[in-house]
């Protein structure tokens, strides 16, 4: 893993952030994520230091483009019938929390030198975009899956190598809700993001 | 009565010291005749009692359910070739020996190959998903790891982990033989016809193991050695002779050195240790009827006795050194015996009172050690008044007493004020016993077994990584009753967040019902979907990457293996002896086996699921220790209580005063409160072998403030006089005392020491305060009532 800088969360998701954030902008799902990465190339060549301000700063854009609510919701959902509302609440709230906490800490870690882009698939409100991340010799297949809303596209899962992110965190949380109780699982989730937290000012800057 | 009974002992003693010299030889052969049968036993299920849950089910199903622990023969070496010479020999001279039921030493590997991951039970193939899936958020960009612990993980998730990873590995690249990774060691495993129901025998195939080791060594120049669960069982069984061995003879040489000091004279050895050695005999004697055989508690019983029993010789010479100063033979010997007689009888009623209290107790390391303790105070007790008069007789005439000489009169004497301040000591101490004394529930240092040296357990690890016998086993009388049973533990296992259970073994494993087959099919599909995944590309670990890929090249075969075509290997250590007894469910520790307060919760788990019709047990070493420490700490408490309440019974009866009765007691009661300080101060922890101790140290502490009031009394209250009389023999009497426990403290068996350490700690304590405190506050009492 060393060795593959790749993908950055600012590749996913800064470009989209700068292409839908653009007043009166309507680009096609593909359009939005090839001006989102060459927007991030920007920002990554003009030497800027990675540093907290800068993870935020990104952040910030990235969660105006990516539907977290969503993802949180697609990943819990199969558990919300076994809970109560305010638990379901609580669930969803530190896992969007995790997600937020997860990628602010690994912005800027993933890095790739350049895009491919295979094309797009759009079935009425929803599309994919297929892509691939190269890294030197390596590559990495990226499909974003993106939903319409209030005529913005917006990311609602990834599949990266064939790893379905949501179908992965709905995987670790089926086990996770067999072997303890919501509250453990709420725990645990926080544990997570005071990991995250405490990793986050330790990363090295990637220029 | 006493005094007309010890009278008319000592006329006749003095007319024929050879008839009751003689008499006594005779009265040994009976006793020297029983005491050849005496066995030591160190099983812990024989320390419970016999209608215990536990020790029940070991009764019932052990000739059923077999042996379960074994040896290991390990060999070591750096060519492949020299090993399989090596290994050829060892194999063939093992099964010839007639010791040895069965031995392993080939995995079942063709059968492995064909099933392979269809032997995993689904609960572990989940585990290994979770490995997988955990990889898969680890190179993932927009992964999270959420099934990964960094803390808080209990020791029953580790193990359940390392579990699965033991069967990874073993079904990813299992070799033929049983060996290390590097393949530079290998291993037999070794299953005896006897165990650890009759340690002697299985003493006999450890030597001739460690003698095949040996050879096997020389003639191929390598490594070998023999480990295994019943190794540990014998090396505990083998520490406590020696130390039994090693006790003695420390305690004998210390007892000599200090009466070579007393006395100054060893001459004086025949007349104090012969009418103490008869006493002693007539106790072995008596201990086969009482107890059948020693067990590892009770096997010290002899050197604690002596070290009890010189105390009585002791006073009763001392005081007719004493009396022969002024008076002649007959009126020394009548005198000594009447007085001092009556204290040292009093003392060996109220020492034996106490041993015997502990006969109440359900665990019978400590009731057997309260009866043959007991029992060897009263037999000492009478050989004492039978026999010590006419020894005493024939040492005077062969000039084996000597003079007592004159006493120096001591310028220390513990005042008042001094007294009172060590009264503050000893509040202060009982405050700090309160905060810091705690029970040992770790009992991997106190068991009957002792770990193989660091270099062997290395050894064994590396070639049988899991290789601990199950903590309890369950006996199911055919397939569906084992069915009935797995599911019950399994429900408990998965329902219960808290649960000690960990893994469970049974037939089933390897030959899974419709419905778990079902489940492993689907958690594999799943795996080899999950390891199908362009993201593999990216795991840098070439150990994990071989482990996906194994699975992933791996198709399942149709159907599942029927019981029938097990290979032996994998089906006798889940089989009845005679497989139509049924079928055994092995269940593990979820836990640290060795902490005991986990073989508690585990036990009682275990005794709160009902077992389906045909299955029985649990039985297991685990459910043994546990009942043990349940016994002693629910009654342990209450014993100290009762012997306490007894000894002061006792001295209430012959004082018929209250006063009198707390001033005799004030010692002891004050003495074990410092002794329960100083052990929390000193990180002193009680546990199940040294708990005995209490209720003995009760009997021997109070003798110390017994014989100081006696005297002081018999002085007109002269406590300086007391005080200076009887320094010299309570320390003298309190150091034999010791001597006898002491050994102990060189035992290398840990609970024997942690035995010795609290005995000589205690005495220590009370005769501190028997000659300390006790002083100061008698002459405080005196001078208030005006007493000068």
């Amino acid at each position: 893993m060393a060795g593959w800088r790749s993908i950055s969360l600012a590749w996913l998701g800064l470009g989209l952030a700068f292409a839908n954030a653009l007043p009166g902008s309507e680009h096609g799902p593909l359009e939005a994520i090839r001006a989102s990465n060459d927007s991030v190339l920007k920002i990554f060549a003009s030497g800027r230091e990675i540093d907290r301000a800068a993870r935020a700063e990104i952040f910030e854009i990235i969660e105006s483009v990516t539907d977290l609510d969503r993802i949180a919701f697609a990943a819990t959902e199969r558990h919300h019938p076994d809970l109560s509302p305010e638990q379901a609440g609580r669930l969803l709230d530190v896992f969007k929390r995790l997600l937020k906490a997860s990628s602010m800490s690994k912005v800027g870690r993933y890095r790739a030198d350049r895009f491919e882009y295979l094309g797009e698939e759009i079935t009425e409100d929803r599309a994919v975009v297929r892509t691939v991340a190269h890294s030197g010799e390596e590559s990495m297949t990226i499909d974003y899956i993106m939903r319409r809303m209030d005529g913005r596209w917006m990311i609602i899962n990834y599949i990266a190598d064939d790893v379905d992110t949501i179908r992965n965190y709905r995987k670790q949380f089926l086990k996770l809700f067999k072997r303890h109780s919501v509250d453990e699982v709420i725990a645990r989730l926080e544990q997570k993001i005071r990991e995250f937290e405490r990793e986050s000012p330790k990363d090295p800057p990637h220029v | 009565m006493f005094d007309r009974l010890v009278e008319r002992l000592c006329r006749s003693s003095l007319r024929h010291p050879g008839w009751w010299a003689a008499a006594s030889l005779v009265l040994l052969l009976p006793a020297l005749y029983s005491a050849r049968s005496i066995r030591l036993d160190t099983d812990p299920v024989r320390l419970l009692p016999r209608d215990s849950r536990s020790a029940r089910l070991t009764r019932e199903l052990e000739p059923a359910v077999g042996e379960r622990s074994f040896f290991y023969l390990l060999l070591e070496g750096d060519h492949p070739d020299v090993l399989s010479r090596a290994l050829k020999e060892s194999t063939a001279a093992v099964s010839d020996m007639e010791e040895v039921l069965s031995i392993e030493y080939r995995h079942p590997v063709d059968f492995f190959k064909k099933w392979r991951y269809l032997l995993i039970p689904s609960e572990y193939l989940s585990r290994i998903q979770d490995a997988f899936l955990s990889w898969e958020s680890e190179v993932s960009p927009l992964g999270i790891d959420l099934l990964e612990e960094e803390t808080g993980e209990s020791e029953a998730e580790r193990a359940e982990k390392r579990y699965a990873e033991h069967l990874m590995e073993i079904y990813a690249d299992l070799p033929e033989l049983h060996q290390s990774r590097d393949g530079r060691m290998r291993g037999i495993r070794i299953l005896p016809r006897v165990g650890l129901h009759d340690i002697q025998q299985a003493e006999i195939l450890y030597f001739r193991l460690r003698g095949l080791a040996d050879r096997l060594a020389d003639k191929y120049g390598i490594q070998c050695s023999v480990g295994g669960s019943l190794s540990r069982w014998i090396r505990g069984y083998r520490v406590v002779l020696r130390d039994i061995r090693r006790s003695g003879m420390v305690m004998l040489a210390g007892i000599v050195l200090v009466l070579l000091l007393s006395f100054r004279t060893l001459r004086v050895i025949p007349v104090l240790f012969f009418p103490l050695t008869v006493g002693l005999i007539w106790a072995l004697g008596l201990t086969p009827l009482l107890v059948g055989d020693l067990n590892t508690i009770t096997s010290f019983f002899l050197v604690v006795s002596f070290g009890l029993g010189i105390d009585f010789s002791l006073h009763l010479l001392k005081r007719y050194q004493q009396e022969r100063r002024e008076l002649s033979p007959q009126d020394a010997l009548s005198r000594a015996f009447q007085h001092t007689g009556r204290s040292v009888a009093v003392s060996a009623l109220t020492t034996s009172l106490a041993f015997f209290v502990l006969a109440f107790s359900g665990f019978r390391g400590t009731s057997e050690f309260g009866i043959v303790g007991g029992t060897a105070l009263l037999t000492i007790l009478a050989a004492m008044i039978l026999f010590m008069p006419a020894v005493i007789v024939l040492g005077e005439r062969f000039r084996l007493i000597p003079p007592l000489r004159p006493s120096r009169r001591l310028r220390f004497f513990p005042s008042p004020a001094f007294s009172l301040t060590l009264l503050f000591l000893v509040a202060a101490a009982l405050t700090a016993a309160g905060f810091l004394l705690k029970f040992d529930y770790d009992f991997s240092r106190l068991g009957g077994k002792i770990n193989e040296p660091p270099l062997i357990k290395k050894r064994q690890d590396l070639v049988y990584p899991t290789s601990l016998p199950p903590a309890a086993v369950y006996l199911a009388r055919d397939i569906p009753a084992l069915d009935g049973m797995l599911a019950r533990l399994q429900d408990k296992k998965h329902q219960d967040p808290d649960t000690t259970l960990g893994w469970i073994r049974s037939l089933r494993d390897f030959n899974p019902d419709p419905n778990e087959e079902r489940e492993r099919r689907m958690l594999l599909a799943d795996i080899r979907e999950l390891a199908e995944g362009r993201w593999t590309r990216r795991l840098e670990d070439p150990d994990r990457l071989r482990r996906l890929r194994e699975f992933r090249d791996w198709n399942p075969p149709a159907g599942i293996p029927a019981l029938e075509d097990l290979p032996e290997e994998l089906s006798r250590p889940l089989t009845a002896r005679n497989r139509s007894d049924g079928f055994l469910i092995a269940v593990f520790t979820g836990g640290k086996r060795q902490n005991g307060r986990n073989a508690i919760a585990f036990t009682r788990e275990l005794y709160s699921l009902q077992p389906p019709e045909g299955v029985r047990g649990p039985m297991g070493e685990t459910p043994v220790i546990a009942e043990i420490l349940m016994l002693v700490t629910r009654e342990g408490p209450w014993l100290v209580l009762l012997a306490f309440a007894g000894i002061m019974g006792l001295i209430l009866v012959g004082q018929r005063s209250f006063t009198q009765t707390l001033w005799l007691i004030l010692p002891l009661g004050t003495g074990l409160a410092l002794t329960c300080g100083l052990m929390g101060v000193l990180g002193i922890k009680i546990n199940f072998y040294n708990i005995v101790v209490f209720p003995a140290l009760l009997g021997m502490g109070v003798d110390d403030g017994v014989h100081f009031v006696r005297r002081w009394r018999e002085t007109g209250r002269r406590t300086r006089k007391t005080f200076s009389e009887m320094l010299p023999v309570l320390t003298v009497t309190t150091v034999t005392t010791m001597l006898g426990y002491g050994g102990l403290t060189l035992a290398h068996h840990p609970g024997l020491y942690s035995i010795g350490v609290l005995a000589c700690l205690g005495l220590g304590c009370t005769w501190f305060t028997t000659l300390f405190l006790l002083p100061g506050l008698l002459d405080a009492g005196r001078r208030r009532r005006g007493e000068h």
